[in-house]
């Protein structure tokens, strides 16, 4: 090729890379230089610098095989090279360009676009999308925003982070959140969520100190396997199937969320897992939430978040977002009875909804003396009465529909429309289902149509069922 | 709060759905992935009213239902409790009941390899399965007792009687005796070297119960086990039919991972038998079929059978290449068992190499982990022996080969026999000639090409009959495996069952 030729189309080789990456986002922006090479270092676990990719934009440089398949996958993942036609052109451009290279160098063939293609249509199957119908956070833009970077950091360090602080703060909503940005942006080939209420609720859905916790390790190893899509022998040692998820972990990059450590004893449980995870050298990441504080049983964790609960600033636009109309000092007030819980003040809107705005400050002033004990007391009780003033404001069936869901239809993972018909005391339930979702009761969600509940409200409708006056009853 | 009045209502309710859904789950049974869908519902809530009679009641005729589906993958806790609470409410005379629900307990433990615990529940299980003159649960208990007591305690006699404990109580019952009892004794027979008895077994088995009208998967199931048994008994051709068509048969049914067995096992038959090319390309599928069905561990061990392809080949650096992949994938997954296999299979090849000096160790700890007169301690007796031999340690050596001759003896050995006599020929040059062409013939009987071969260089060498060599050549050339030419006039070929 005449030297003038081959400059021409090193030049125009260059605009293309600075055109696909325009087309592209990191988090919610466009894709600067900087983002980009912080990328494809994660990907490639190496660390470039920001110039390298001037460079390559530039046509000073052409980007090594490995570092333009990077750049391949992501901008496959990204929807950006919609075709494999369009990913052969750039192909055949860059072997006219990179003259040090053969065509064999670049690994990405149609089966790898594919692969890709397919990553971005599944990638969300498994993460629990539903959590964030419901359930805006304010205040946490900047956690995430901090804690995606550092995730991403050019020396690999920070491959875990812990979620920590007490229920209905929205732990497990910044951690599907942390994982869905994560996801967007095509550095991993599946994200995993390990709720582990399925594996340590016992039939009356009470959480148990089991003895024999090894047992409950073994199973989420087995349904985590499931999930990821791999094969594991239920006859293999806990250590072997520990060895297969590491593997799998350290070959394909990966998210984890391991969901609801409530306790001590979970923690102890499941630190055989996140001790493996932690000693892969991987671009795979695991995200834990947990009201138990992880870093004493496990200090390897890098990175960890208190989840605290809102300011009144905050507390006051989370009501604003469910339709509260009062004053400031009125949204303040509600802030100085039962703090900044996200899922509290949800529910306190019914209240507000049912009483008017004075009578539930009245209400709440009034509990709040009445309610003695410590903090985590005063939070039960306080949850325990926000709903029992909920409830007693539905009509019967509704009522009937409420624990029908709670108790019958796994309302965890979900339930549809049909599901629940079946599992109701009556048929027509869509009335009442609308009632639930105005009271922030019950969620939607579009994607899969399926119904859900929060944890703690579930929890809170077994426990009435199940408790033990229920006992007693029996 | 919930008054008296309304939990009642909800725990009639709860009842209402548990019947009702205990009704639907018969219709599903043949669909894991429905029925695992459903069963994540019925689990929630299911004691709303533990104590109620027909709650009881229910709750053993759900148990009923699902006792044969396999809900204890991702559901063992739940299947774990949803059993304890039952036993805890079953009347002492209900004998079948008390059986069923220790036996599942026994095979929730069985599956997490906790030991004694299962050999408690099953003993228990098994006395009142008597009781109950069950045939059904006769043979289920005893299939789990034997299981117990082969692979989780190497108690093969005890194993033995127990079935035919079981078959003779099934007998008294009028009741046909279900094929599987004679699977499960068929493979504590093999593994105390019974091969022809436990031979005889599966065909008389086979013969009574593979028919069309069995479903496609009892069908593989039993060309599957009768397959193996087959190859160890060194009927390859036969073999090779049984195990591939179970392999298909899985393969259709989309049962991936034992798909991938059966294939595994194919090409180990195929290597045995010397079919050496045929085997590279099963185990390359089987490796694919492992790979689409995400089985890590399965694998790793393709990867290092096919290593010992390549060392029959006579192409020990990639036969190093898979074995030394095996072990450094072994170590990743964790598998301390996979290690020490892969590693003795690294020392044979060092071994025919001619460099036995590191082999020792790893061959020794192979030999320490057969601890019965079967084809594998056998075999491992005879590596130890030729590798002492290479040492300079004759008597050792010695002391080993007679070992494995009273292996032989002790055991119904077809393959077995034929190494003895190479390994004799090894320790006893002077009697070479005889204990050659005795290996020969017997290789000839069973088809096995790579010990042909090597008694056939061997006594071309002794003899100097170049008919022998061309005759082994044409075969090293037929098997793929000329590369053994490289290593000398008669190299020591592999001793491998």
């Amino acid at each position: 090729m005449p030297k003038e030729n081959y400059h021409q189309k090193r030049v125009a080789f260059g605009n293309t890379l600075r055109l696909l990456r325009d087309q592209a986002h990191y988090m919610d922006k466009r894709m600067s230089g900087d983002d980009l090479v912080r990328l494809i270092n994660h990907k490639l676990r190496i660390s470039l610098n920001r110039p390298d990719n001037s460079e390559w934009e530039t046509a000073k440089t052409i980007p090594p095989p490995p570092i333009f398949c990077a750049l391949l996958e992501i901008y496959t993942f990204q929807n950006i090279l919609k075709t494999w036609d369009a990913v052969q052109d750039l192909i055949t451009h860059y072997i006219e360009v990179a003259t040090d290279y053969t065509l064999k160098n670049v690994t990405f063939d149609e089966a790898t676009f594919n692969h890709w293609q397919a990553i971005r249509q599944a990638l969300f199957n498994h993460a629990p999308e539903h959590i964030l119908s419901d359930n805006t956070l304010y205040g946490v833009d900047a956690i995430l925003d901090i804690q995606s970077n550092a995730l991403l950091e050019k020396k690999h360090k920070n491959r875990a982070i812990s979620f920590e602080g007490e229920g209905g703060l929205g732990k497990t909503s910044l951690a599907v959140s942390l994982a869905i940005r994560l996801g967007q942006l095509g550095i991993f080939e599946g994200i995993y969520f390990m709720g582990l209420r399925h594996s340590y609720m016992n039939l009356q859905g009470i959480k148990e100190h089991s003895e024999e916790q090894i047992e409950t390790l073994d199973s989420a190893l087995l349904q985590l396997a499931s999930q990821i899509g791999i094969s594991i022998e239920q006859r293999l040692s806990q250590k072997e199937k520990l060895g297969i998820i590491a593997d799998y972990y350290h070959n394909h990059p990966i998210l984890i969320i391991l969901d609801n450590l409530e306790t001590q004893a979970d923690v102890i449980a499941y630190q055989p897992l996140i001790a493996k995870l932690l000693a892969v050298e991987s671009a795979s990441r695991l995200i834990i939430t947990s009201r138990y504080q992880t870093s004493l049983l496990i200090p390897a964790i890098p990175l960890t978040v208190t989840v605290d609960e809102l300011d009144k600033i905050n507390a006051h636009a989370t009501l604003r977002k469910y339709k509260f109309n009062g004053t400031q000092e009125q949204a303040f007030a509600i802030h100085n009875y039962i703090g900044g819980n996200p899922l509290a003040l949800r529910l306190t809107m019914n209240l507000v909804q049912v009483y008017n705005i004075a009578p539930t400050l009245q209400l709440l002033e009034k509990k709040k003396s009445d309610l003695q004990g410590n903090i985590y007391e005063f939070r039960e009780e306080l949850f325990k009465y926000l709903y029992e003033k909920t409830l007693e404001s539905l009509d019967e069936p509704i009522q009937d529909l409420f624990i029908c869901m709670g108790l019958f239809c796994a309302m965890e993972e979900g339930a549809t429309l049909d599901k629940i018909r079946k599992r109701a005391m009556q048929p027509n339930i869509e009335a009442g289902l609308k009632q639930l979702m105005d009271f922030h009761l019950v969620s939607f969600n579009q994607s899969d149509e399926k119904y859900t509940m929060h944890r703690l409200t579930i929890y809170y409708i077994r426990k009435e069922f199940f408790g033990k006056s229920a006992e007693d009853f029996s | 709060m919930i008054s008296p009045h309304k939990r009642s209502q909800y725990q009639q309710h709860a009842l209402r759905i548990l019947q009702e859904q205990v009704q639907t789950f018969a219709s599903i049974q043949d669909n894991p992935q429905e029925l695992m869908d459903e069963l994540r519902y019925l689990f929630i809530g299911i004691d709303a009213c533990p104590h109620d009679a027909i709650f009881i009641e229910t709750r053993l005729q759900l148990i009923n239902i699902l006792k044969d589906m396999p809900v204890r993958y991702g559901m063992s806790d739940q299947w774990d409790d949803l059993t304890t609470y039952a036993l805890q409410t079953t009347p002492s005379d209900d004998a079948y009941h008390l059986g069923l629900l220790h036996w599942i307990k026994a095979k929730i433990a069985y599956d997490r390899v906790q030991r004694q615990k299962a050999r408690d529940w099953i003993s228990t299980a098994w006395g009142y399965a008597h009781q109950s003159k069950n045939p059904k649960l006769i043979g289920d208990i005893a299939q789990t007792f034997c299981s117990s007591l082969v692979y989780h305690f190497g108690e093969h006699e005890n194993a033995i009687d127990m079935i035919y404990q079981a078959k003779e109580a099934i007998s008294e019952l009028n009741t046909p005796v279900p094929y599987r009892l004679d699977i499960s004794l068929a493979d504590a027979l093999r593994r105390l070297g019974k091969i022809w008895q436990a031979r005889r077994i599966l065909e008389t088995m086979a013969e009574k119960w593979l028919t069309p009208h069995l479903p496609m998967r009892e069908q593989a199931i039993i060309l599957h086990n009768l397959g193996l048994m087959r190859w160890v008994d060194g009927a390859y051709a036969t073999a090779q039919s049984n195990l591939q068509t179970a392999a298909h048969i899985y393969e259709d049914l989309h049962e991936l991972a034992t798909a991938c067995g059966a294939y595994g096992d194919l090409g180990l038959c195929l290597w045995a038998w010397g079919k050496l090319q045929q085997a590279e390309t099963v185990y390359n599928k089987a490796i694919r079929l492992a790979q689409k069905a995400g089985d890590a561990q399965r694998e790793m061990k393709l990867h290092g059978n096919l290593g010992l392809v390549y060392m029959s080949k006579g192409r020990l650096d990639e036969a190093e290449t898979y074995i030394l992949a095996h072990i450094q994938r072994a170590e990743t997954l964790d598998s301390p068992r996979e290690v020490s296999r892969a590693r003795g299979n690294l020392a044979q090849l060092a071994m025919y190499r001619g460099n036995p000096h590191n082999s020792l160790p790893y061959l020794q700890e192979a030999l320490n982990a057969h601890q019965h007169p079967n084809e594998g301690r056998g075999n491992d007796l005879i590596l130890v022996c030729i590798c002492h031999l290479h040492l300079g340690n004759r008597d050792q050596a010695l002391n080993y080969l007679h070992e494995a001759y009273k292996t032989c003896d002790e055991g119904e050995h077809t393959i077995l026999p034929i190494l003895v006599y190479r390994a004799a020929a090894e320790c006893y040059p002077d009697q070479a000639e005889a204990h050659l062409t005795y290996a020969l013939s017997l290789a000839k009987q069973y088809d096995r090409r790579l010990d042909m071969v090597g008694c056939l260089l061997k006594l071309a060498q002794i003899c100097h009959n170049d008919d022998y060599r061309i005759q082994a050549h044409n075969l090293l050339q037929e098997m793929g495996a000329e590369a053994w030419l490289n290593y000398g006039e008669a190299p020591l070929l592999p001793l491998m069952i």
